[in-house]
């Protein structure tokens, strides 16, 4: 059997149903499918994700349907291209050359995009800047236009209760905030600005 | 280490303190002077000292806090200056530059 078959070029390696020249004959059909084991379809970059391949003994579903060979055959995977497929590369394991041959490219390491994400933090900066000097400026300006006021201390002000109780007890507290806003963000700018100084001193140092 | 050298925000921050605290110490200097009555109806010049002098006890008030952090600031510049820019590196920037050297 095996010699008639190797006369018609079939490798005794794998399956004869799935090689060139494979002529099924109803007697040996059943068998050759329930005997021979699933070829072992190399593929190295994935093979630890798949689930580990049935035994010899257990065959999968795919294997006991015989009758249509074309039709499975469309299912297995070709196996990796080589130049010339001899008795003892067969046994060899596959170098990393190989497994690298089917490793999907990976992409170029893109340079990071730093203006991206400093424009960003800048823009937060800003804000903060904007925020803290704005309680500083509302703040003086809601003591002075109370304290400016005239009619206040003739008891006749024009100036609504409201703004005037604000005066009072908002401002302080505004400026208060303002002025501290303003030093953590200087002592924030100093301090990035303490650090690049360092580095760029690392990077001048020979 | 200098922490002013090369460091526009160090120097900044220096100046505010220094602000801070002589505008604190300066309003709270007048205020102890003494603020006028008047029993008469003040003049514009009189108005205008009384709210001087109303603006002068809101300023110690936040300023003396803003120069105390201010210089508290100072010294955490300091700090990160005398340690090579590595006082108070995150975790991520670690990462970041071990990532850096292994490639």
């Amino acid at each position: 059997m095996s010699e008639s078959r190797s006369a018609q070029g079939i490798d005794p390696r794998f399956d004869p149903r799935f090689q060139r020249g494979y002529v099924p004959s109803p007697e040996s059909d059943g068998g050759a499918a329930v005997e021979t084991p699933p070829p072992k379809v190399m593929r190295p970059a994935r093979a630890a994700a798949l689930p580990v391949p049935p035994a010899p003994g257990r065959l999968p579903p795919i294997a006991a349907k015989s009758t249509e060979p074309v039709e499975q055959a469309e299912h297995v995977a070709t196996p990796p291209k080589r130049p010339e497929v001899g008795s003892a590369d067969a046994a060899e394991p596959v170098s990393s050359g190989e497994i690298a041959a089917f490793d999907e490219p990976e992409p170029e390491s893109e340079p990071e995009p730093e203006s991206e994400p400093d424009t960003i933090t800048r823009r937060w900066i800003v804000a903060a800047w904007v925020v803290a000097i704005g309680a500083l400026g509302l703040g003086f300006w809601l003591f002075w236009s109370v304290a400016g006021d005239r009619g206040m201390y003739y008891g006749s002000s024009s100036i609504d209760p409201v703004l005037q109780q604000a005066a009072w007890t908002i401002a302080p507290p505004l400026m208060q905030a303002g002025g501290i806003g303003v030093v953590v963000l200087l002592a924030w700018q100093a301090i990035r600005r303490a650090r690049r100084n360092a580095r760029d001193d690392e990077t001048e140092r020979p | 280490m200098n922490p002013f050298r090369r460091n526009p925000s160090a120097i900044a921050l220096a100046v505010l303190a220094v602000t801070a605290l002589v505008a604190g110490v300066w309003a709270n200097q007048t205020l102890a002077g003494g603020v006028r009555g008047y029993s008469e109806t003040p003049t514009d010049e009189q108005l205008a000292e009384i709210a001087l002098m109303q603006l002068l006890q809101m300023i110690p008030g936040p300023t003396i806090p803003v120069a105390v952090l201010a210089v508290i600031a100072l010294c955490l510049v300091g700090a990160v200056t005398a340690s090579g820019g590595r006082l108070g590196t995150g975790v991520r920037e670690r990462r970041r530059v071990s990532d850096r050297l292994e490639r």
